[in-house]
């Protein structure tokens, strides 16, 4: 028998009446549901309140959790994220592209760079702001899986498990997801950028 | 890259991701060294990679943590059944409940005023009965006691419904009690 993860140890201990145990798992995981939840949505306050809503709804469900905690978790966010992004598709307030005035404020921004260069800071934050209006230009269910694999680092199983669908289907969503992709960085020329930024890394 | 198959294509992608059997892997590699195109294709897959790597983690505006009211008001069913209030005594609590039901219904005790025969004094008054009634009405003095044979009914299913209710009650209390223990041992 393996021994129990410190996620099994702390699900045991809620289901077995301490309240508190689930917050440690929420300090756990809050960064990786929320990470999903920005990068689908594109919005850091509707972000914060999805993933919000999914640990309350993991929370009301955790009496009926099987298998791993992690993968449970980021399907119960995934699905939170798909149903805000039907339901804006219904119902469209929320605009898919970057708002400038964000831009500042939004944490995708803020990143953790400590080479002091201002220009390359400025090209790594150009960088990152094309990829992520990129991602927001393709399908949501290819988004989900590019961002759980690339972002994330999930293994192909773990995708399968929180998107619900076979491996099969998790690669060649994962393949168009890429193909995508590369079309838009092309078009934006994002590849001379990151051969110069990484050409500056190397010593 | 257009000269690529989906299926290479698949392993390429498969092989950047460390998701390719180690045979598989070394195969594809020894092909990339005699197939530009296949190495071509897989640095840029690789670079994708890198640059998607690359992008930094987000924090939340602000603390996900649930209090108490949260998790009380989130409480669904389930908690109810895995954490009663006095779930300890749950299994044991089921079982009373279960044997009650079958000493109450299951023996029959309880049944003589649901039965078929009514005895009726003087009931030759009663309209619903008048009919039934008419043969010894006219046989019968009105002061003597008259029995009726009432027509047969349908049994009740409630002894059914009350044992049943005990029987899974006490098996999926007991279920959720054992389930608890054996995760609590597994923990210990």
């Amino acid at each position: 028998m393996t021994a129990p993860s410190e996620d099994q140890i702390l699900v045991t201990a809620v289901l077995a009446g301490d309240s508190d145990s689930f917050n440690q798992l929420v300090e756990r995981y809050q960064n990786r549901a929320y990470g999903l939840c920005f990068r689908m949505l594109g919005d850091s306050d509707a972000a914060a309140d999805v993933a919000q809503d999914a640990f309350i709804s993991a929370y009301r469900h955790l009496p009926s959790l099987r298998g791993e905690f992690r993968p449970w978790l980021m399907r119960i966010v995934a699905n939170a994220c798909r149903d805000v992004l039907r339901s804006n598709k219904r119902h469209p307030s929320v605009s898919l592209d970057t708002n400038p005035r964000d831009e500042d404020e939004a944490p995708a921004l803020q990143i953790a760079d400590s080479n002091p260069n201002p220009e390359e800071h400025l090209m790594r934050a150009e960088m990152h702001r094309t990829i992520s209006v990129a991602l927001l230009q393709i399908p949501q269910d290819q988004r989900t899986v590019v961002i759980l694999s690339d972002i994330e680092g999930m293994s192909y199983d773990e995708i399968a498990v929180v998107t619900g669908a076979n491996i099969g289907t998790v690669k060649s969503r994962l393949n168009r997801a890429r193909a995508r992709l590369r079309e838009i960085f092309t078009e934006v020329e994002l590849f001379p950028t990151v051969r110069r930024l990484i050409a500056n890394q190397e010593p | 890259m257009s000269t690529i198959s989906q299926s290479d294509m698949t392993l390429l992608q498969a092989l950047a991701d460390n998701e390719l059997p180690a045979a598989q892997a070394n195969a594809l590699r020894n092909r990339m060294t005699s197939e530009p195109a296949l190495a071509d294709a897989f640095s840029e897959l690789a670079m994708m990679r890198t640059v998607m790597e690359s992008m930094p983690a987000v924090r939340p505006p602000r603390s996900m943590r649930l209090d108490r009211q949260t998790m009380q008001q989130a409480r669904g069913w389930r908690w109810w059944l895995i954490s009663p209030p006095g779930g300890q005594f749950m299994p044991a609590m089921g079982l009373v409940a279960c044997l009650c039901m079958v000493l109450l219904f299951g023996t029959g005790y309880g049944q003589e005023n649901s039965a078929d025969v009514i005895h009726l004094k003087g009931s030759v008054e009663a309209p619903l009965l008048a009919d039934a009634a008419g043969t010894a009405e006219q046989s019968a003095p009105a002061s003597q006691e008259v029995t009726v044979i009432a027509p047969q009914s349908e049994p009740s299913l409630l002894p059914l419904w009350g044992v049943t209710a005990g029987v899974v009650g006490t098996l999926g209390s007991a279920r959720w009690w054992m389930r608890l223990r054996k995760i609590q041992r597994r923990v210990s």
